[in-house]
């Protein structure tokens, strides 16, 4: 079962707590590379984890994530994958933002655990302010700046999320309770 | 605590100069 055989804690890297603008908090994460070797010490020889990646990264999920959102391929641009393992401490929020101008899309899996408070899930919102200055695409906001939630996700097993990332793709987490 | 797997999918431009090194498969800094 993928949950259980979710890595043990010194193989994550810890982000920087906190970040300099202060919006983000316990966080700790893999980046998943297409190396069975490296994936077997990971996640164990006969983990279904090596499976699963081994499929991201051979199949042609982009191409599928490309057709979902009606998103041409330009003959100049390339189109990559990047996969991280994330594991989040309670306390851990992340302000509301839209994802890095270089991403396309966006494309969440929970993993919760069975003491995990489904009130973690992700929130969208809209922008109230239309004028709202944005500086760049990594810029975060306070949660009572300006923005009204639209959608809230809860935080439970066989829940994905993925999105368009655009210039309104206003997304974040709240303080997270989940022990 | 809480675990998720978050795939990004990333446009990037093509580089160029690997444009040009994939016609030309010589060291073209001899030029």
């Amino acid at each position: 079962m993928l949950y259980n055989d979710l890595p043990s804690d010194e193989i994550y890297i810890k982000y920087s707590t906190p970040f300099p603008d202060n919006s983000h908090h316990d966080r700790y994460r893999i980046f998943l590379t297409n190396d069975l070797e490296i994936n077997k010490k990971i996640f164990g020889t006969d983990s279904l984890w090596n499976n699963l990646i081994e499929w991201y990264f051979n199949s042609n999920i982009i191409d599928l994530y490309l057709n979902k959102y009606n998103i041409v391929k330009q003959k100049y641009l390339n189109y990559s994958l990047s996969l991280q393992l994330v594991r989040d401490y309670q306390n851990y929020q992340i302000k509301i933002h839209t994802d890095s101008s270089s991403r396309q899309i966006t494309s969440l899996i929970y993993f919760p655990s069975p003491e995990s408070d489904k009130n973690d899930g992700t929130i969208f919102f809209t922008n109230l302010i239309k004028n709202q200055k944005v500086k760049d695409s990594k810029e975060k906001f306070d949660f009572n700046d300006g923005f009204e939630e639209i959608k809230k996700f809860e935080y439970l097993p066989n829940t994905s999320i993925d999105f368009q990332v655009s210039k309104n793709s206003w997304y974040g987490v709240y303080p997270t309770k989940s022990k | 605590m809480s675990f998720n797997l978050e795939l990004y999918l990333h446009e990037t431009e093509k580089n160029i100069k690997n444009s040009v090194i994939e016609r030309f498969p010589f060291n073209y800094s001899s030029f």
